[in-house]
């Protein structure tokens, strides 16, 4: 029989559904596999044994009872530490921070407890989110390699199977780098469609939310519980109601998918990582889709838009923080922070006006070749060493850097961008990222859950500890 | 770690930025004051590169919406 923390969540929740395991027990599965791999990986901030233990008392009462809450009652799922939890340390992986423990739940975390998700713990976090630090956390398939970041327990507890799934945020690349990285799958959603209320922020404009899971399935539900409306995120859009999982396995004949080969499989990108990528494309072309190559020679110019207004919106959100914690920040983070407050006023407008340019310019390439999404490599390499991840290549450019400069355009565009595993190589993880239409989330996943449907990638274990 | 690097930008003295720090508020450790000079000096720069865009009659996006015209009824 399979070990309960190997299923995925569809398969868990149907055996709880159906009375075959208790919530205690796969909480308890889920806690025993925490503590095997927590001293190889450092996932975790924080592991709620006690309180997850509670809730799976009372989800599986209510289930004795009669009360379904749906398909992820009693599912064990990591949140990153800078979302808030109630009455549950939050630190943002900040000393900063330290000790704060906040009075509410962030939006993502009540509408997990309301589905009946049990929150396993807090998962390692860039402080701040930067991603500028360097964080305990280690690759979950080489632990001398880097795990992505900033959600970087989020990515590799899921790939370990010490959660089922874990809450990711991405301000440029935050949830599908380390999806990607750790060989699991990762959505940035549509700006708006999933509430940051109580998230530590970055970037008012740049922030998002989102789900990272085995598989796209999972990944989908996960969506389905997240998604809607919240008047406290003052970027939450009313978005008509979808069903995530209702097309996963329909097919992609007749879908158009875009590739544009100068930036996003350009210079920086490993020829490794392209020729593994390339094997989806020719899939894809193999199953009806149709290939259409697009140029954008703007996609290079997203890093200096995102960085001009991510810079100043961090260093203000800081601003304090830098006053009257500055000890206790991680100098890179500090630097970055003051680097926010010396940027020209002038150059966060110009870069405002730019963003709008480029939205257009995105648009017009989905309009005029009619794409359902562009397709590319998630990341332009493997997961590098940790002593590698500030080597600069011939080009000047760092690992963390490359990986910034090719995320941050679905940040700047607000459009949702899902990453999916793809094979392996040099014995690492490759992802393709799909990004699509505002709001179509749901062709992305037909698309990603089609290609899983013929792959094994997500049912691959790094560690068989 | 510095995400734009442009070797030709005109490179700000750590004089300037602890004086542009002053100037703000802002007291800055010693040692941050080399990788700020070297870290703004790249970023003054790399907003150069947006001159190649014709923001000609462009407003800023203050309030962001991704919704494109035809989802945005």
């Amino acid at each position: 029989m399979t070990a309960p923390h190997n299923l995925t969540i569809s398969e868990a929740g149907g055996l709880i559904a159906g009375r075959s395991i208790s919530v205690l027990e796969l909480v308890e599965d889920t806690l025993d596999r925490i503590e095997r791999t927590e001293p190889l990986v450092h996932a975790y901030a924080l592991v709620l044994q006690e309180q997850a233990r509670e809730n799976a008392r009372r989800l599986d009462r209510e289930l004795g009872s009669g009360v379904y809450r749906g398909p992820l009652h009693g599912i064990p799922v990591g949140v990153k530490d800078l979302c808030y939890t109630k009455d549950i340390p939050t630190e943002a992986g900040s000393r900063a921070l330290a000790g704060f423990v906040p009075t509410y739940d962030a939006a993502v975390v009540e509408r997990l407890r309301a589905a009946g998700a049990v929150i396993i713990g807090k998962t390692v976090t860039h402080e701040f989110a930067y991603g500028v630090n360097v964080p305990p956390t280690r690759n979950a398939w080489e632990y001398e390699h880097y795990p992505g970041g900033s959600s970087a327990g989020s990515g590799v507890a899921v790939a370990m199977r010490s959660a089922f799934a874990a809450i990711g945020t991405d301000t440029g690349g935050s949830i599908r780098e380390p999806a990607s990285l750790n060989g699991v799958t990762g959505l940035k959603p549509t700006f708006g469609l999933v509430s940051r209320f109580g998230v530590v922020p970055m970037s008012a404009s740049l922030d998002h939310v989102g789900p990272i899971a085995r598989t796209v399935q999972d990944c989908a539900m996960l969506l389905q519980v997240l998604a809607g409306y919240d008047a406290r995120d003052s970027g939450s859009i009313a978005a008509p109601p979808v069903d995530y999982t209702a097309n996963l396995r329909e097919g992609v004949r007749g879908m158009t998918i875009g590739v544009e080969r100068g930036f996003s499989f350009g210079g920086g990108v490993w020829d490794g990582v392209k020729t593994v990528v390339e094997g989806v494309l020719a899939e894809m072309t193999g199953w009806g889709a149709r290939i259409v190559e697009v140029e954008m020679p703007t996609l290079d110019l997203m890093a200096a838009v995102g960085l001009a207004i991510l810079l100043p919106d961090a260093g203000a959100f800081h601003r304090r923080t830098l006053r009257e914690r500055a000890s206790d920040l991680d100098p890179a983070t500090r630097v970055m922070f003051e680097l926010g407050e010396l940027a020209p006023a002038t150059h966060y407008v110009t870069a405002l006006r730019a963003r709008s340019v480029l939205r257009n310019q995105m648009r017009a390439l989905f309009e005029t070749h009619h794409l359902d999404a562009l397709l590319s490599p998630t990341v332009p390499t493997v997961a590098v060493l940790m002593d590698q991840v500030s080597w600069t290549d011939q080009t000047g450019e760092d690992p963390m850097t490359g990986a910034f400069r090719h995320m941050i355009s679905a940040n700047i565009t607000g459009q949702p961008a899902l990453t999916v595993p793809c094979g392996f190589y040099a014995g690492l993880p490759v992802g393709f990222q799909l990004l699509g239409q505002p709001f179509g989330e749901a062709t992305l996943f037909r698309l990603a859950g089609f290609y899983e449907g013929h792959h094994g990638w997500h049912a691959m274990t790094p560690n068989p500890l | 770690m510095a995400y734009i690097r442009d070797t030709n930008a005109l490179r700000i003295s750590p004089d300037t930025v602890v004086a542009l720090a002053q100037a703000v508020g802002l007291s800055l450790p010693p040692e941050d004051v080399a990788p700020l000079a070297a870290a703004l000096s790249d970023q003054l720069a790399s907003i150069a590169l947006l001159d190649q865009l014709d923001l000609t009659n462009v407003n800023p996006v203050l309030e962001f919406d991704p919704r494109w015209p035809e989802n945005s009824a």
